[in-house]
């Protein structure tokens, strides 16, 4: 369905590549489709923002860019990912765990829940050279990530345990870790989500900065619209495991095209519009196994027509845009 | 090192601030350590013996009738030695343990007829084969300890090994083995214990296996739930994510932080092997007779209920035991529960 489109092959620089991923999982009742052939690209040194409600399948497929597909039952259904031209499901687990860590690395939502409670944090920063050889000094390493994610007090921070630490040193440990092997891509799934704002802003701050001086790419999950808007080179939005628009951030933002894209649009709050009511979509995500067939929006569409019933063709704008619908 | 992380060592502070939990402890690990000296403590045999100026050590050698100036080539008996003429002539002596008696030795020539009543030389009286009731809960205790701690040790093993595999891999490995284990568990255990000892000797290695092949399944519940619950964790999540083979995940991020139930599960564990020890001694399908032990001791008090030292002393033994090990088992829970920590 997704052709791949000019832009990609004109640009050679392009680091991953994730062409048709349909994932499923095994029911009782047969295989349940969690994602429906998703496709992204993401440019050396650029910052892509997956953006959709919950469940719509944005951190399934960002596992499964580090071959980590749900478990129990998760199954590759169609489609690859290639990481530097290399298909990562043809890669046998050695070799995955090489990549994990190495070129592909990944931070998550909850920082409280992401460290062993039984370990110091400086022996579990110190077990990843455990499983992958480097030609650099590993303290000197780690004293110099905690120095960039901006941590004073190294001494007294490694020999603490996890619990000991608040949520936003800790996502900077969780970021110092992630980069303890200077990844090509870092996966970012909801860094900010538990953190309170003013943390939010230094830890996606810091990021961006990282991004910057390592040259490294982001791959930004969130549902977040506004986090979008402010850190973004390119925006894909998601909807019920099927990728429904993508587009250049400023464009994106300037001329949503997709209804549920503008639907997103509407819902974020203006400082300057003090009265009337937040413009909320109404209606619930479908669940997985109950998508209606055609439009999977269409439910939820106040343009929606007869027309919806049919699948919605893929569009593509002349800035390389791309959305999926009818009008 | 996980073992004396923070978090483990406040469990062991908690755990020694609840009072009777941290003392019940103290006092049946001694008595446990002390039974496991029981032969220097209840002995028919000296620890020195001088016989015509000669020193002998009968507690750790063994020496013939003969040699004390007896008729045969059997091993002496010393507490009729002590009281023979022919000992207390000359300038001989003999050291005894606090209490003279073998768990195994019949007093046939006590007067009266068996069981005798407790007097000043059986401090607890004697059973039905006239033997010491004392020395036979002393060392029925030992070997009651001693088989459910191993007991506990091979359960929690395949308990922790089984759970694991389950909760780890999930899906269908999961789901066939919930299904054996279903079946395994509902073989009758008592028909197995009576075919496997009567193929097989009931001996004590044997038991213990019998009962090891059911005693898992409690503890690999409550495993395969802790390791389906962590494997989804975070930290799971980005060790994987960092490249973290199968082994580390499994050996160091999953199961240290899965050992919550094994522990809290442990002095239960220890109180279901002594009950069912002591029922299968009672019923007769335990230990091979004339082992001490409790339960033989309890079916004992039941056949001669007109000798109630032998129900009564073996009941105050069986209970305090129990007792002492649920405080243990109700504190370390306790002390583990982690609504407490959170603070």
């Amino acid at each position: 369905m997704m052709e791949p489109s000019i832009e990609e092959e004109e640009k050679p620089d392009c680091l991953l590549r994730v062409s048709d991923l349909s994932i499923g999982i095994d029911r009782p009742e047969g295989v349940l489709a969690l994602t429906d052939r998703v496709s992204f690209h993401l440019l050396e040194g650029e910052i892509l923002g997956l953006i959709g409600e919950s469940g719509c399948g944005k951190s399934i497929s960002s596992l499964a860019i580090m071959g980590m597909l749900p478990e129990p039952g998760g199954t590759l259904l169609t489609g690859e990912v290639s990481f530097r031209d290399r298909n990562l499901f043809q890669l046998d687990e050695s070799g995955l765990n090489q990549l994990r860590g190495q070129n592909i690395s990944m931070i998550f939502q909850e920082p409280f829940a992401a460290m062993n409670p039984l370990i110091r944090v400086g022996e579990q920063m110190l077990e990843v050279f455990d499983y992958h050889s480097v030609d650099f000094d590993k303290h000197q390493k780690i004293n110099d990530l905690l120095n960039e994610v901006g941590l004073t007090d190294h001494a007294r921070i490694l020999k603490s345990y996890p619990h000991e630490l608040s949520g936003g040193m800790l996502q900077r440990i969780m970021i110092a870790m992630s980069l303890l092997l200077d990844p090509d891509l870092l996966i970012a799934d909801e860094p900010t989500t538990a953190l309170d704002v003013t943390v939010q802003a230094q830890i996606m701050n810091l990021i961006v900065r990282l991004k910057r001086e390592r040259k490294m790419s982001v791959l930004l999950i969130s549902h977040n619209i506004s986090l979008m808007a402010q850190y973004t080179d390119r925006i894909s939005v998601m909807y019920a495991g099927q990728i429904v628009e993508s587009n250049d951030t400023a464009s994106f933002l300037d001329d949503p095209k997709h209804p549920y894209s503008k639907g997103l649009m509407h819902a974020i709050p203006s400082l300057d519009q003090r009265e009337g009511k937040i413009l909320s979509i109404p209606g619930q995500v479908p669940e997985p196994g109950k998508y209606p067939p055609g439009c999977r929006f269409k439910s939820r569409c106040r343009d929606a027509t007869d027309e919806c019933l049919a699948e919605p063709p893929e569009k593509n704008l002349k800035n390389h845009g791309r959305y999926r619908c009818h009008y | 090192m996980a073992f004396f992380s923070k978090l483990t060592r406040d469990r062991l502070i908690r755990f020694r601030r609840i009072k009777r939990a941290w003392y019940s402890f103290l006092i049946l690990s001694a008595l446990f350590v002390l039974s496991l000296f029981s032969e220097l403590i209840c002995n028919d045999r000296p620890y020195v013996l001088s016989y015509e100026n000669k020193l002998y050590f009968p507690m750790f050698q063994f020496y013939t009738e003969r040699e004390f100036g007896g008729k045969y080539l059997t091993e002496a008996n010393y507490l009729s030695l002590r009281k023979s003429p022919v000992f207390n002539d000359g300038e001989n002596w003999m050291i005894l343990p606090p209490i003279p008696h073998n768990p195994l030795h019949s007093y046939i020539d006590l007067a009266g007829t068996p069981p005798h009543p407790p007097s000043a030389t059986h401090l607890l009286g004697t059973d039905s084969s006239a033997r010491d009731v004392f020395a036979r809960l002393l060392y029925g205790f030992r070997i009651c300890m001693l088989f459910s701690l191993i007991l506990a040790a091979i359960s929690t093993f395949f308990g922790i090994l089984i759970g694991g595999v389950q909760g780890y891999f999930g899906g269908v490995v999961d789901i066939v083995m919930q299904r054996l284990i279903e079946i395994w568990s509902s073989l009758p255990f008592l028909y197995v214990v009576i075919l496997v000892g009567t193929i097989y000797s009931r001996s004590f290695m044997i038991l213990i296996l019998v009962l090891a092949l059911f005693q898992w399944i409690g503890l690999s519940y409550y495993m395969r739930g802790e390791f389906l619950k962590i494997r989804s964790l975070n930290y799971v999540k980005v060790a994987k994510t960092m490249g973290m083979p199968n082994s580390h995940i499994l050996f160091r991020q999953i199961l240290p932080n899965g050992l919550t139930p094994v522990i809290t599960l442990l002095p239960f564990q220890i109180i279901g092997g002594i009950g069912a020890l002591t029922a299968l001694d009672f019923l007769g399908f335990g230990l091979q007779p004339p082992t001490p032990s409790w339960g033989e001791l309890l079916s004992q008090g039941l056949n001669n209920l007109f000798a109630p030292w032998l129900a009564i002393s073996t009941v105050v033994c069986l209970f305090t035991t129990l007792l002492l090990a649920t405080f243990i088992g109700e504190g370390v829970r306790e002390a583990f529960d982690p609504r407490a920590s959170t603070n």
